[in-house]
């Protein structure tokens, strides 16, 4: 069976505004349920929406980072549905005139590059929370908490061919999101939310059959994306040859993924479709853009992930695999050139970071931003190190005392005596003291049996209680046999 | 007079169960609202430029600052039936079972 893939994806990304979307009530995850509602964001009669700058402002951002012309002139739209997480029985949203058009986003995978064009980016509101009663009662909780928080809708063409390049774009997008600063993009929370569009093209005896279009829901993280993909496709062929059902006979249907069973469940068919009676937002006017608001933000924007990866390839001269790991979290990227401004070594500075430094927090499951140790200790370390104060085995040992307390390196260095011994005088008393103790292994060493240094070196770490400068040692030790 | 297909589609996106003997009574009313607006869709209005009224810009709207919000015992005045911090309502069905 001959197919291509076909896929399209829209993202919801949930904007960190201060407050909501059209009231005041503050903007942030969880706590006690209905603690954050007003008359607006619980839909109650009289009440009038108001909308935030900052939502503005953010789709703005996004739709330039992203590549899209900003409209001179948007509005909002009301979007009808019933559901109880769904107060107003309507969704502020925008229909025929999004704030953002035509951008393109290109994405690698393993199995090369592909452009992605971004259809459009609308503003709309969150809904509500549903939880379902398990008493048997028949009934379901509703937190409104969660409604009128301020939403992006990314909607792509249906240019991704695998589920992989879907996978990589939604990362993509959650990468820029999370440079932009406009979201907090955890997506366990649901911050950014992914549902895609996907249906077969199987070509059959010089024939083009397109399957019908199937609109996934409920994948909740990258790797979700990807597997309910492919479970998708899969099925699609499947159904191909058993039903050869086309788009054209079966129309669209809904399904969500479900991770435990890892399949897709049908959710929706064409008839159950919903007709949600688009119509302008009247309680809200239409919302002209000047040229001059659209550059004052994008003078905000600062550098793309991609740009970024060039300039830490190509100027600082790091490994596309290092570079990888380093700008995947903008706020990590910025900790490791808040280092290279006080210790400017990049492959050094990249080395520990994704040593020791992960190695710690992946271990305690830290963010880096909650990291206590600040990029200026880090420096202060990797200093003290090069300049042969301490070893890299004292560093290692310093590092996790300064990530668990806090404290500088030097502060801990002193503290704990711990300093390397560099000074020549000082190593040359131990040099000599240990060559005139070794006798046996000294005669060795001159008469060729050069492995003996080795021996020697050891002595000289024991009697220095490991503070001897080891290169700096063993050239003096190399120096006093020969001599 | 609107044809039955119509009428029910109205009905279930108004989530609206009739009872029988009201069906006509609301068939009529509802035909009623429909074929007035399908006399306005009369009116040519294709020589007339769609007038968004007047804009406004990103200046006028609200500054991103939070303000209060409602307190948990006007929450339970407002609401007949509110219930350990949430609101209650009737069970909705999120899947359907795969169709054999
Ligand atoms: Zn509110």
């Amino acid at each position: 069976m001959k197919y291509d893939v076909i896929i399209g994806c829209e993202v919801h990304v949930q904007l960190s505004t201060k407050s909501k979307a059209f009231c005041t009530c503050r903007n942030v995850f969880g706590g006690e349920p209905n603690s954050r509602v007003c008359p607006v964001c619980l839909g109650l009669p009289g009440s009038l929406p108001v909308p935030n700058k900052e939502h503005i402002r953010s789709a703005i951002k996004a739709g330039r980072a992203l590549g899209c012309s900003i409209a001179p002139l948007t509005k909002f739209d009301r979007k009808n549905y019933m559901y109880p997480d769904l107060p107003k029985a309507y969704q502020i949203s925008q229909y025929d005139m999004p704030i953002c058009n035509n951008g393109m986003l290109t994405v690698f995978t393993q199995e090369g590059t592909r452009d992605i064009r971004i259809l459009r980016i609308h503003m709309e509101e969150d809904t509500g929370k549903n939880i379902h009663a398990d008493d048997g009662s028949h009934e379901s909780y509703v937190d409104y908490n969660r409604s009128g928080t301020p939403l992006l809708e990314i909607v792509s063409e249906p240019d991704m061919r695998s589920p992989a390049e879907a996978a990589a774009f939604v990362m993509s997008i959650h990468e820029i999101m999370q440079y932009l600063e406009i979201s907090d993009c955890n997506m366990e929370e649901g911050s950014l939310r992914c549902d895609a569009n996907i249906n077969l093209w199987v070509y059959e005896e010089e024939k083009k059959y397109a399957t019908p279009i199937v609109e996934i829901k409920n994948m909740n993280s990258f790797k979700a994306i990807q597997a309910a993909l492919e479970y998708e496709v899969q099925r699609q062929a499947d159904e191909w040859q058993n039903h050869r059902l086309t788009r054209e006979a079966a129309g669209k249907s809904t399904r969500g993924w479900n991770e435990a069973s890892g399949k897709t469940i049908l959710q929706r068919t064409k008839e159950e479709e919903a007709d949600y009676r688009y119509f302008p937002e009247p309680d809200l006017k239409p919302l002209s853009i000047s040229a001059d608001l659209i550059q004052s933000i994008e003078k905000t924007i600062g550098e793309l992930p991609k740009e970024k990866r060039e300039r830490f390839m190509h100027q600082l001269g790091l490994s596309e695999t290092d570079t990888i790991v380093l700008t995947t979290e903008k706020a990590f990227a910025d900790y490791f050139e808040q280092i290279l401004t006080h210790y400017p070594n990049p492959k050094k500075t990249a080395n520990w970071l994704l040593g020791e430094v992960k190695k710690y927090l992946n271990a305690g499951n830290i963010s880096i931003s909650d990291f206590r140790t600040t990029p200026a200790h880090i420096a202060e370390l990797l200093l003290l190190q090069e300049s042969g104060k301490i070893s890299g085995k004292m560093a290692k040992d310093v590092f996790i005392k300064m990530a668990a307390t806090g404290k500088a390196a030097q502060e801990i260095v002193s503290a704990e005596g711990l300093s390397q011994i560099s000074d020549r005088g000082e190593l040359e008393k131990i040099v000599i003291e240990v060559i005139a103790a070794n006798p046996g292994s000294a005669d060795d060493y001159r008469n060729g049996k050069l492995q003996a240094i080795k021996f020697l070196m050891g002595q000289v770490m024991k009697a220095s209680k490991g503070k001897a400068n080891p290169q700096e040692a063993e050239k003096l030790l190399s120096e006093k046999l020969s001599s | 007079m609107i044809d039955d297909k119509t009428f029910n589609a109205v009905l279930g996106l108004c989530r609206f169960s009739i009872s029988g003997t009201e069906q006509e009574h609301f068939k009529n009313q509802i035909g009623d609202i429909i074929s007035y607006v399908e006399k306005l869709k009369e009116i040519d209005t294709s020589h007339i430029d769609p007038d968004l009224g007047k804009t406004i810009t990103v200046n006028d709207l609200r500054d991103d600052a939070p303000g209060e919000s409602l307190i948990r015992t006007k929450l339970e005045e407002l609401s007949p039936h509110f219930e350990n911090g949430f609101f209650r309502v009737p069970q909705i069905i999120e899947e359907m079972e795969e169709k054999k």
